[in-house]
């Protein structure tokens, strides 16, 4: 079926996630308003505006009430998702590289990219304390310290125990609450530009540089699976329906310029989750994805490109269909 | 440091002397600190450490010695002449430096010794001067000696007798040519990949394997050798060469800063190329090495500014020539022409091959071996070597002793028979062979007793021989060439079916005799015998094959080891380029054009030297030769023009440029030539290898056509057979076995390949590998791979494997992959009525490959399945494990949001209000009739 292309951006996504229920798609790009978006059809919503900058992460709560981003304006900003209004600004010293809400929505952390002499840090606030958001004093800050590089992703863990860091030299963290370090692996050769986690938190799914995907088991950061291409991942999704994974990358964007569309893979491509197989590929973007994700009912999926555009991709019934024998 | 203590401890010793006498002085006086060490003290600093820097500067004796020269053969002269002999040789030397020191040795009456030192400046100077002066003649009766002092305790000190170098342990490395023992002829090929960082060998199976993967086996790339025999590495300080079963290091060869090889057809001698290290009295820049003894054999200087290889070899290795200014320089190697060389410094004979067959040695390692006393050796192409026989069997026993030797091993019978060595001396002989540890004659024997009670092709069936010659352990020892070799072709005689093709030889060789067997199946037997005495060489020759043919031959030789042929080079003035022929003796060269002569192309045949073909041709911009593979043909495309400018010296300016194609059938009396004409640029030409066909690409882009001709075999009718018009292409690759060739548009046309049957000249297949900068078949013709390195392209590295019909068969992506190589195979062992009864069967062989073919394809699906199942099982395994714990959560996932249940996407129905949103599809607008 043909995509629908949502034309909203005047330049390249930076990431793309859906609601809980779906219905909703919410989109961050470099220009410095996120939108959100009907996942059915492709109608714009809202914006949000307030920013002053690059938006490099959005996401929303488990209820759909409230929406977080962060900025290279120095900004993570709370908003009312309903109105679109600002509920909140907290002020940081550098880009907010990667943000997120706990499961509750009770509480939300942010990480901040590590320049201008400040150190790479990750924030907890509580945002039924008001008081924290006033002040912007966090409820625990953690700053990553050499040798440990900066932080180019994160998620929550399970039932808000603790974070899941991903980072520039391929290393994965978990941090509790009070910002203390759990443990750490790393597997990876080169950054980990994304994190995903599957429906019930129990495998999560990174994507990196290092032209790999791979899956881990959320408790004990075991390698489960990996996924080869022949470039870099930026982005990777796995599927709540069947046993499947997307992945989303191409040749890097600075590169982009000197070669044509053919050379960059800028493919969607999907594999099997358990047998690392490649099955299928979509093609489209005229850049590299630099995020992807799927419908939580599974039926469908959306890609964001440095090209500016979202794709959301509804799943021809032969996709749905298909099986690997064995 | 260590000087000053010294001194305060010889103030010290001497404080105490005068203490002793002014004893009771001392006791009144403040006792004074003793400075001297404690008893128990060991000085561990050396002077080396406190003073290296100092030390540094010591003067050494060969400081000055090495200035310094001995000058003999000077007149002696008295007191009043002695100053003008000084005034003489100052004058000679002084034009070498300055000379710094001169010493005239006198005897009693002051008359000088007929010699003298001189000392210069620099040792350089004195390096000079030893080698312009010595031998400079002042006058009849004086004739300078000179030399370096330090040369002179070296003279002095040679010893009488000459003592023979040690015999190298023979290192057994197994089967050199294991690779091609597997049951389905897999080939291997080698890749570099990780910027260089990695080489590993793969064998092509339908999903290939590695064999061996080295990190950093080579600094910059690798190479087979023609036979797929040895790899190459590359390091900064040589050459190593690996092969045998694990790929274990065979030989290495010292070549500071080495940047290009090149071996000899016969995988016999290796030349190596480094731009370092050349110097005027001993060239460097190029090395030809024996790769068996690893003994460097020659080496040259690089003047000429040709493309490498500067040396060309000839098609069996006897020959190598190179262009020089109007001339070419054809060397031989001693395995030239079946002959027999001496070496007159040791006298002793140094074989040597002939009839092609058997692939010897080191031919100096031998020499020298037997020379030592008697030790002979014999070392195989496989490398084998072996000692039979001990000093003195020779002296006393003759040829008998020889005959005996062999008759030892069970060979000899047929000889004997046949009544040449009659002289057996038994007892003694059969001792030596005890000492050598050879003692299992009968291991030997039978193998010998095998061949000749079954016929010679009889015994090789089925590897029959080879197996039982490995089977007698001790056998090895003593025939070992043969045992090795007919492993080898048991093995192939396996790959080919039975083809029942063994080739063995046997070889001996003792103190100035030299016995040679060599046996194929194919070929007579052939016996050699070889034996010198001094400079003479007898060379007898037996061929036996199902009569009895016997050729004898003496002849006298004398050394040319890696020499000039014939002492003198091929005079042609001008000549531009020259080519071997792939299967003949016979030399290309073309002369471009002169004052009032034409340009010209010329067959010569070497060694004899005969003009076979002369063609003469007009307006001559360039030329270029190219043989087809089994040598039946020559095309010379000459590049010709309409108008020349003459701009300045070397400065040609040629317009109109058209090109033809000289076609020269080498098969035929007188040659004859055809003639083809091209008005279009032509970009790339190619012979089918085996065939009668050549293609060619023409044209300007985007409009590139493909050209195929045919010659008929019979007539020569050259004919024009197919053009394929609007192609984007800019190389051949023709199968190496014909028919099918790959047309392909590498790197600037993005790796479009084209995959064409010439029989019928259908287009099998159109594909592309993006951006592919290499294509290389493999040696049998039945696979091709397609390849982007890193080195032309850094993106998307790797290589695609594609069968003749361009289907493809596996991708192999590969970070930073550099280069893929296949291994050469060795020609075949079958012959002609060979191959046309496997074409005659061939319905019979498809048969059953298919069903390999299918049998192999159900077990990989069904592999694959149960892998895929396994994963599966896992998978469900630990999925189930994490829903369970899934489950027990849920309280804490429901106190956390509140208590409503979001497990489930849609189970939270009633959550839902429901909303009707109207949309205006269409406005219409019709007029409604009234």
């Amino acid at each position: 079926m043909k995509p629908i292309m949502l034309h909203g951006h005047e330049r390249s996504i930076t990431q793309i996630k859906y609601n809980r229920e779906g219905d909703l798609i919410f989109s961050a790009a470099k220009d410095s308003q996120p939108n959100v978006w009907y996942s059915l059809n492709g109608e714009r919503l809202g914006t949000f505006v307030g920013h002053n900058g690059a938006v490099w992460c959005i996401d929303c709560n488990w209820d759909t009430t409230k929406v977080l981003t962060g900025a290279a304006d120095n900004t993570c900003k709370l908003w009312d998702c309903e109105t679109g209004t600002q509920i909140s600004s907290l002020k940081t010293n550098t880009a907010v590289r990667t943000n997120g809400f706990s499961y509750s929505g009770n509480l939300i952390m942010y990480t901040t990219d590590k320049t201008m002499g400040f150190p790479c840090e990750i924030y907890i606030f509580d945002i039924r304390d008001g008081s924290q958001l006033q002040t912007g004093n966090p409820m625990s800050k953690v700053p990553i310290e050499s040798p440990m590089p900066k932080i180019t992703s994160a998620i929550w863990g399970p039932n808000e125990e603790y974070i899941l860091t991903g980072h520039d030299g391929g290393d994965l963290n978990q941090f509790d609450l009070k910002g203390n370090w759990i443990k750490g692996c790393k597997d990876h050769s080169g950054q980990i530009n994304d994190i995903q986690v599957y429906k019930d938190f129990s495998m999560f799914i990174t994507a990196s540089t290092d032209h790999t995907a791979r899956l881990f088991d959320m408790e004990t950061f075991e390698p489960l699976k990996m996924f080869k291409t022949e470039r870099p991942v930026n982005s990777a999704s796995i599927s709540p329906l069947h046993e499947h994974v997307v992945l989303g990358g191409g040749q890097e964007a600075s590169l982009v310029t000197t070669t044509s569309t053919r050379i960059g893979k800028f493919d969607a491509r999907f594999y099997h989750l358990v047998f690392e197989e490649e099955f299928g590929r979509v093609k489209g973007h005229f850049g590299p994805i630099n995020s992807i994700a799927f419908h939580p009912d599974g039926l469908s999926y959306s890609s964001g490109g440095e090209d500016g555009y979202v794709r959301v991709h509804y799943f021809d019934q032969n996709y749905l269909d298909f099986t690997f024998e064995y | 440091m260590a000087a000053g203590r010294h001194d305060s401890e010889s103030r010290k010793s001497r404080e105490s002397e005068s203490h002793i006498d002014d004893e009771d002085i001392e006791e009144e006086e403040e006792e004074q600190p003793s400075f001297s060490d404690p008893e128990d003290f060991f000085d561990d600093v050396t002077d080396e450490d406190l003073l290296h820097d100092i030390l540094k500067k010591k003067p050494k004796p060969s400081d000055s010695v090495d200035s310094v020269i001995i000058v003999d053969c000077i007149p002696k002269v008295g007191k009043d002449r002695l100053e003008k002999l000084k005034n003489v040789i100052k004058k000679i030397f002084s034009k070498f430096g300055a000379v710094v020191n001169a010493f005239y040795p006198l005897d009693e009456e002051g008359t000088t010794k007929g010699y003298m030192f001189l000392e210069f400046s620099s040792p350089q100077n004195a390096h000079e001067a030893v080698k312009m002066t010595n031998g400079y003649k002042l006058d009849k009766t004086h004739i300078f000696k000179v030399n370096h002092f330090s040369d002179f305790e070296k003279y002095v000190n040679i010893p009488e007798e000459w003592t023979p170098p040690e015999p190298k342990e023979y290192e057994d490395l197994g089967n050199l040519r294991n690779w091609l023992m597997n049951k389905e002829c897999y080939d291997q090929f080698s890749v570099i990949y990780g910027e260089g960082e990695k080489t590993a060998i793969f064998l092509n199976t339908p999903e290939p394997t590695k064999v061996e993967e080295r990190a950093r086996w080579t600094e910059t790339y690798v190479r087979w050798s023609p036979q797929g025999t040895y790899l190459a590495t590359f390091h900064q300080k040589g050459i190593a060469l690996w092969g045998g079963p694990g790929f274990t290091r065979i030989m290495k060869f010292g070549h500071q800063g080495v940047q290009l090889i090149d071996f000899s057809p016969c995988e016999r001698y290796l030349v190596t190329f480094s731009p370092l290290q050349d110097s005027h009295d001993d060239p460097q820049a190029i090395i030809i090495w024996d790769i068996l003894s690893g003994v460097k054999k020659r080496g040259f200087h690089c003047e000429s500014r040709s493309t490498w290889p500067i040396f060309k070899w000839n098609h069996n290795g006897d020959f190598f020539a190179r262009i020089g200014e109007d001339a070419i320089s054809i060397y031989e190697t001693p395995t030239a022409g079946g002959m027999v060389k001496t070496i007159e410094a040791d006298g002793v004979a140094k074989t040597v091959r002939a009839c092609g067959v058997v692939k010897t040695v080191g031919a100096g390692d031998v020499a020298k071996t037997v020379g030592a006393g008697g030790v002979a050796k014999t070392v195989g192409a496989c490398g084998v070597a072996k000692t039979i026989g001990a000093g003195g069997v020779v002296e006393t026993n003759g040829i008998g002793g020889v005959m005996e030797t062999i008759r030892a091993c069970g060979v000899i019978e047929s000889i004997g028979a046949r009544g040449v060595g009659k002289k057996i001396v038994a007892g003694s002989v059969f001792d030596v062979f005890g000492v050598c540890g050879a003692v299992d004659i009968s291991g030997a024997g039978g193998i010998a007793k095998a061949t000749k009670a079954n016929g010679l092709t009889k015994s090789a069936e089925g590897g029959r021989l080879a197996k039982k010659a490995g089977a007698g352990g001790e056998a090895e020892k003593a025939g070992v060439d043969c045992v090795a070799k007919t492993t080898w072709a048991g093995g192939m005689a396996k790959s080919v079916e039975h083809s029942a093709t063994v080739s063995g030889s046997f070889l001996l060789a003792m103190s100035h005799v030299r016995f040679e067997l060599i046996c194929t199946s194919q070929r007579p037997v052939c016996f050699k015998l070889i034996f010198t005495s001094q400079r003479h060489v007898h060379h007898l020759w037996w061929e036996i094959s199902l009569g009895i043919n016997v050729w004898v031959a003496s002849k006298d030789f004398t050394s040319s080891s890696f020499g000039l042929k014939d002492k003198k080079s091929l005079k042609i003035t001008a000549v531009r380029d020259f080519t071997w022929s792939p299967t003949d003796n016979i030399l290309a060269y073309w002369v471009p054009e002169q004052s009032n002569t034409p340009a010209r192309v010329t067959l010569v045949e070497i060694p004899s030297r005969k003009e076979l073909c002369v063609r003469n041709l007009f307006n001559v911009a360039d030329c270029r030769m190219h043989w087809q593979k089994s040598g039946d043909h020559l095309c010379v495309k000459v590049d010709r023009y309409k108008a020349k400018k003459v701009e300045s010296k070397d400065q040609v300016k040629y317009s109109g440029i058209y090109y033809n194609f000289e076609l020269f059938r080498i098969r035929e009396k007188q040659i004859p030539v055809d003639k083809v004409e091209e008005k279009e640029q032509v970009l790339a030409f190619a012979w089918e290898p085996v065939g009668n066909k050549f293609a060619y690409i023409h044209g300007e882009a985007p409009r590139i056509s493909v050209t195929f001709y045919k010659i008929h075999p019979n007539g020569g009718k050259v004919e024009l057979f197919k053009t394929l018009e609007k192609k984007a292409a800019n190389h051949l690759f023709w199968s190496p076995n014909g028919q099918f060739i790959v047309l392909a548009g590498l790197r600037s046309m993005n790796g479009v390949l084209e995959f064409v049957d010439t029989q019928d000249m259908t287009i099998m297949n159109q594909t592309e590998h993006f951006m592919a900068t290499d294509v290389e078949w493999d040696p049998t013709g039945r696979y091709v791979v397609s390849a982007v390195s890193w080195w032309g392209h850094k993106v998307d590295n790797g290589y695609w494997l594609w069968n003749f019909q361009g289907v493809p068969q596996h991708r192999q992506p590969l970070e930073k992959f550099c280069q893929l190589q296949w291994r050469p195979r060795p020609p075949s062992l079958l012959d002609e009525s060979k191959v046309k009864e496997i074409r005659k069967n061939f319905k019979t062989w498809a048969q059953r490959f298919e069903m390999e073919d299918s049998t192999r394809k159900q077990t990989a699906s069904k592999d694959l399945m149960d892998k895929r199942r396994m994963l599966m099982e896992a998978f469900r395994e630990y999925r189930s494990r994490k829903e369970r714990e899934f489950a027990e959560q849920k309280q804490i996932r429901l106190d956390l949001r509140l208590g409503v249940d979001t497990d489930e996407l849609h189970n939270q129905e009633d959550n839902f209000t429901e909303e009707t949103i109207e949309f205006l599809v269409k406005v219409e607008e019709k007029i409604v009739e009234e």
